[in-house]
C-alpha cells in the first residue's frame, strides 16, 4: 500500500474515532433514583367512603359483613379480562392521568401460540367496572412494524415515562422458546388509546436474544428509565436496562451472575440512593427463596444476591414501597406449585415478612383425588367470589366462565389451580391494585384501600 | 414506513441472499454488466415483502442485524464476484496477512464477549459498548497499532464500525454490535481454528 493510501487510512481512523469519542462524551450515566410521589392524602374522599353503606356487591368473602366499611376498608375483586376460552397470562398495570387504571396482558389459544395478542382494558374506579378488552399488538402487526420475522409475543409491561407518555414494553420471539426473546417498545400520547409502531431494543450481542421483561420500570433522578429485565438462555440472571428519554438503551447492568437463578427482578425504590431488588428464584437449591439484591448508592453498585425469608416456587412476585417505608409483596408463599397467593408486608426493609391476607388458597387440594363434578363446583364457587358480576349470575354468563376455567383446572383429569404472575401498583389516591393470572383463564384484579390495609395490619398485630 | 435503521439492517442481510443468488447456475456465465444487473434485481427481490415479510426480514428475525465488519467482508466477497476488487490497493488490504489478523481479532473478542454475555460471571463486557470512552480509546489505539504493523483491514474494520456507531447506522446503540455479530463470531472461530490446525500440521511435517 502506498504512502498516500496509508495517510488516507490514518485520516479515516482518526476521523472515525474522534467522532465516536465526541458522541460518547455527551453520553453521561448518572446514578440516583427518582422517588415515586406518595399518594395524596384524600381526606374528603375518605370521608365519603366512611359515609357509604357496606355494599354487598363485589364484597370479598373475607370481609366481616357486620363491620362498617370505614373500619374494614374497601377490598374488591373483578376479572379484568373478559374473553372466554382463551389462555391469559402476565398482566401489568399502569395508572392513567384521569385516575383510571389500564391493565395489559397476553391472550391467545395457548401461551406461545402465534395467535397470542397483547390485550388491554381500563378499570374505572368511579363506576367500579372494567371496560371492553382491546388488542394492542400481535404477532403480525409487530412483524410488519419491526421488519423481521416474529413467531410470538408475550409479557407486556406498561409504565409512565418522565415526559408523561406511556411506554409499553413487550416480549417478542423469533426463534425458539421464551429464552429466545427480545424486547420491543411502543409509546402512547393518549394514555393507551392508541400506540406508536413498535421498535426493537437491542440488549444482547448474541443475536439480541434472551432479554425478557416482567417487573415494573422505575425512573432515575435524571429522568432516564430503569427497566428490570432478565436473561434465560444458557443461564438465568437479572439485569437492568437503562433507557434515555427517547427510549434508546444507554446502559445495562448485571445484577447477578448466571447460575444464581435470578429471574424477573422487581425493583423497589426506597430513597434517592437506596433500592431493593427481589427476584424469582429459578435455581437448583433445595431451599427455594426469593433472592434480594440492594444498592445504597443510587444504583451504581449492587450487593451480591442473597436469599430472603420469602418462599418462592420458581414463580414471579410483585412488590412495592408504601409511603411510610413498609414493603408490600404479593407472591406464591410456597416452595412448590402456584396454587395459593399471599399478600405480605415487611416493616423492616425486607428483613422479615408477615402475611396480611391469603388472597387465594387451593394448595390443600393439590394431591387430593377429586371427581370432575366436584372440581367444576369448586371452579364455579371460585369464579363467583372472584367477580361481583358473577356472584349471582346464572346461565350462559357463568357457564362460559366456568367452562373456560375448567378447561385449564381440570385439563389433566385432576383439579389443579394456578394463581400466578402478580403485578401491583399504588395509585395516587392511595388505592392498591393487584392483577394476576387466574388459572391461566382470566386476569383477576384486586383493589383495596389504605383503610383495608390498616385494618389487616391491626388484625395481624392483635 | 421503513425507518433508516430498518433499511440499513435489511440491506445488510439482503447481501447474504444476493451472494447466495450469485451461486445459482444462472448467474455463473453472465457478463460483468449482466451480473451487476442480476445483483440489483436480486437485492430488490429479497427486500420485497411477500405476505408481509421479505426474505431479508425473515433472516433478520433469525440472526438480527449484521455487524459492520460482516458487511465489510460480505461487500468484499460481492465485489470480488463482480470483479471490482482487483486493484493494487484492494489487494494490499485484502491479502492473507490482513485477513488472518482480522479473523484472529474477531476470534479473541468473540471468546471475550459471548460467554460473558451468556452469564459466565458477574462481568459483562457488552456494557462497555454503551459509549464507554475507555473502550473507544482502546479500539482507536488498536487501530493505530495495527497500522504501524502494516495491517490495513483491521483498522479499516474498526474505524468503519466506530463511524457507523457514531452515525447511528443501526437500531443498536452498542458499539459491540457494530464490531461483531454471532454468525461472524462462529465463522471467525472456525476459520481461525482451521488455520491453527493447518499450521500445526505443517509444523509437524517440517
Amino acid at each position: 500500500m502506498g504512502k498516500y493510501q496509508r495517510l488516507a487510512l490514518l485520516a479515516f481512523v482518526l476521523f472515525a474515532f474522534t467522532l465516536a469519542l465526541f458522541k460518547a462524551s455527551g453520553w453521561r450515566v448518572q446514578y440516583g433514583f427518582r422517588v415515586p410521589v406518595p399518594p395524596a392524602e384524600q381526606a374528603v374522599a375518605q370521608a365519603k367512603v366512611a359515609e357509604q353503606p357496606l355494599r354487598k356487591k363485589n364484597r370479598h368473602r373475607s370481609r366481616r359483613a357486620e363491620a362498617p366499611i370505614a373500619l374494614t376498608g374497601r377490598f374488591e375483586t373483578h376479572f379484568a379480562s373478559s374473553k372466554l376460552h382463551t389462555q391469559t397470562h402476565a398482566a401489568s398495570l399502569v395508572e392513567l392521568k384521569d385516575g383510571r387504571v389500564r391493565a395489559l396482558w397476553f391472550s391467545g389459544s395457548r401461551e406461545g401460540a402465534s395467535d397470542v395478542t397483547i390485550n388491554s382494558a381500563v378499570f374505572d374506579p368511579v363506576r367500579n367496572v372494567w371496560g371492553a378488552e382491546q388488542v394492542v399488538a400481535g404477532r403480525d402487526s409487530t412483524q410488519r412494524a419491526l421488519h423481521r420475522y416474529i413467531a410470538k409475543v408475550g409479557n407486556p409491561v406498561a409504565t409512565r415515562a418522565a415526559d408523561g407518555t406511556l411506554w409499553l414494553f413487550y416480549v417478542t420471539v423469533s426463534l425458539g422458546g421464551w429464552a429466545g426473546s427480545s424486547i420491543s417498545m411502543m409509546t402512547s400520547n393518549d394514555d393507551g388509546a392508541s400506540w406508536s409502531a413498535p421498535r426493537r431494543l437491542v440488549s444482547s450481542p448474541f443475536i439480541n436474544i434472551s432479554t425478557l421483561v416482567k417487573g415494573a420500570p422505575f425512573l432515575y433522578a435524571d429522568g432516564t428509565m430503569g427497566l428490570p429485565v432478565y436473561h434465560e438462555f444458557v443461564s438465568k440472571f437479572a439485569e437492568i436496562l437503562r433507557l434515555d428519554k427517547t427510549g434508546k438503551v444507554i446502559d445495562k447492568q448485571r445484577l447477578a451472575a448466571g447460575g444464581q437463578g435470578t429471574l424477573q427482578p422487581v425493583v423497589l425504590v426506597q430513597s434517592e440512593k437506596e433500592a431493593l431488588v427481589f427476584t424469582r428464584y429459578s435455581g437448583n437449591d433445595a431451599e427455594r427463596r426469593v433472592v434480594s439484591i440492594a444498592t445504597g448508592d443510587g444504583g451504581r453498585h449492587w450487593s451480591k444476591p442473597a436469599k430472603s425469608s420469602l418462599k418462592n416456587p420458581d414463580a414471579a412476585l410483585t412488590a412495592l414501597v408504601l409511603p411510610d417505608g413498609k414493603l408490600l409483596a404479593v407472591l406464591n408463599d410456597q416452595e412448590w406449585g402456584r396454587d395459593s397467593l399471599s399478600l405480605q408486608m415487611s416493616a423492616d426493609g425486607g428483613g422479615t415478612w408477615h402475611e396480611l391476607h391469603r388472597l387465594e388458597e387451593m394448595s390443600g387440594l393439590r394431591n387430593k383425588v377429586m371427581d370432575e363434578q366436584t372440581c367444576v363446583r369448586l371452579v364455579e364457587s371460585l369464579a363467583r367470589t372472584s367477580d361481583g358480576k358473577l356472584e349471582k349470575a346464572a346461565g350462559p354468563q357463568l357457564t362460559g366462565h366456568v367452562d373456560s376455567a375448567r378447561a385449564r383446572v381440570n385439563a389433566d383429569g385432576g383439579c389443579a389451580f394456578e394463581f400466578s404472575y402478580p403485578y401491583m401498583i399504588q395509585t395516587h389516591n392511595g388505592d392498591i391494585h393487584v392483577v394476576y393470572t387466574w388459572n391461566r383463564t382470566f386476569i383477576k384484579h384486586l383493589v383495596f384501600d389504605r383503610a383495608w390495609l390498616q385494618h389487616r395490619l391491626k388484625e395481624h398485630q392483635s | 414506513m421503513m425507518s433508516f435503521t430498518d433499511w440499513t439492517g435489511l440491506s445488510g442481510l439482503a447481501l447474504v441472499w444476493v451472494l447466495l443468488a450469485l451461486r445459482l447456475p444462472v448467474a455463473a456465465h453472465l457478463t460483468d454488466l449482466k451480473r451487476a444487473l442480476f445483483v440489483a434485481a436480486a437485492y430488490c427481490v429479497v427486500m420485497l415483502p411477500l405476505f408481509g415479510l421479505s426474505l431479508a426480514g425473515f433472516l433478520r428475525g433469525m440472526v438480527g442485524d449484521l455487524s459492520i465488519t460482516s458487511i465489510l467482508l460480505l461487500c468484499a466477497a460481492l465485489f470480488t464476484r463482480l470483479r471490482l476488487l482487483s486493484c493494487g490497493a484492494a489487494d494490499a488490504v485484502w491479502d492473507a496477512r490482513n485477513r488472518y489478523s482480522l479473523l484472529l481479532f474477531l476470534s479473541v473478542i468473540a471468546l471475550l464477549l459471548h460467554p460473558f454475555a451468556l452469564g459466565i460471571g458477574p462481568l459483562d463486557p457488552y456494557r462497555s459498548g454503551f459509549a464507554g470512552i475507555a473502550f473507544i480509546l482502546a479500539l482507536a489505539l488498536l487501530a493505530l497499532w495495527a497500522m504501524r504493523r502494516n495491517l490495513m483491514l483491521l483498522p479499516l474494520a474498526l474505524s468503519l464500525a466506530a463511524l457507523a456507531w457514531s452515525l447511528g447506522w443501526y437500531e443498536s446503540t452498542n458499539l459491540w454490535d457494530y464490531l461483531i455479530d454471532a454468525p461472524l463470531s462462529i465463522y471467525a472461530l472456525a476459520a481461525t481454528g482451521k488455520l491453527l490446525l493447518l499450521n500445526a500440521r505443517r509444523g509437524k511435517r517440517a
